[in-house]
């Protein structure tokens, strides 16, 4: 009996640590109520780039650069509340499994808002947001190689 | 011949003494059998050690080749994903409302930030109006 409560938490506690990734994320939770979910392939991503005239209303960012070095784009917006501590546990294991190094953290009236990026110094391969308000909790999760300096730039300025 | 009161009442050098002044002939092969005694513990002993390190390791195989089993299958079986348009333009708007919402999020982070700068910039201003004066 006691080898056998050894052995269960032993088969939990690693089931547990096998990595999370954003598609382990989006399938977890896609489906569930209240939760809109966008996935878009790095096959839309290559169609997407080939739009003749991708531009962007906004004056001062152009995100065709971007765009057309993405390959994959994760969105999970949820109004679950049942979920929503989840997603945000499983996000934190997600970004605590990969190199990612937290870009940006916010709170402000109960709102936290973290962004990170996995990448090297002139590239980012990876960029992650989580959004945790009162009732609402979003992850955002974008691949691809993108020029740090081009997404500083979007960043920095507000896309209109 | 020693009874055994006057052996218990001697000590051990007097014991030790006695023994070599005394012709007793040591039993034929008793320091091969000791020898092999001595082996033969040694070998059951092994299997012992061995049975005590897989008791350990066990439950740890065990976990882990149930783990992979569940773990493993199951990931493997998920159908890849589906993407949520087929146009590239409403996929555009997508991104582009998702860029918007990082953006804007950054935005009060920043803001933030300024606020906060120009709240920890007022005592250096009241400092300096002061030694002005």
């Amino acid at each position: 009996m006691k080898r056998l409560t050894i052995i269960l938490v032993l088969i939990l506690l690693t089931i547990c640590s096998f990595a999370q990734t954003a598609k382990d994320i989006y399938q977890k939770y896609s489906d569930s109520e209240n939760v809109s979910a966008v996935y878009i392939s790095p096959a839309m991503f290559r169609m997407i780039g080939k739009i003749p005239d991708l531009q962007v209303k906004g004056d001062t960012v152009n995100l065709a650069s971007i765009i057309q070095n993405m390959s994959g784009m994760y969105l999970i917006d949820s109004e679950n509340s049942a979920i929503n501590s989840s997603i945000k546990a499983d996000v934190g294991k997600f970004v605590a499994s990969g190199k990612y190094e937290l870009l940006m953290e916010a709170k402000d009236s109960g709102q936290v808002v973290r962004m990170y990026t996995e990448g090297s110094d002139t590239h980012v391969t990876s960029f992650v947001m989580i959004s945790v308000e009162d009732n609402e909790t979003t992850f955002i999760c974008l691949n691809g190689n993108i020029n740090r300096s081009d997404l500083d730039n979007l960043l920095a300025n507000k896309v209109k | 011949m020693k009874r055994i009161e006057d052996i218990e009442k001697m000590d051990l050098d007097a014991l030790e003494r006695a023994a070599l002044e005394e012709n007793i002939s040591v039993p034929e092969g008793l320091s091969e059998r000791i020898e092999n005694a001595i082996i033969a513990e040694e070998v059951l002993n092994v299997p012992d050690r061995r049975k005590k390190v897989l008791r350990i390791l066990f439950p740890v195989a065990a976990a882990a080749v149930v783990a992979a089993a569940i773990v493993i299958p199951s990931r493997n079986s998920v159908t890849p994903l589906q993407d949520t348009f087929d146009d590239p333009y409403l996929a555009y708007a997508e991104v582009e409302k998702a860029f918007q919402k990082i953006s804007g999020q950054m935005s009060a982070g920043v803001e933030a930030t300024e606020l906060a700068a120009a709240t920890a910039g007022k005592p250096i201003n009241i400092i300096n109006n002061i030694n002005e004066k």
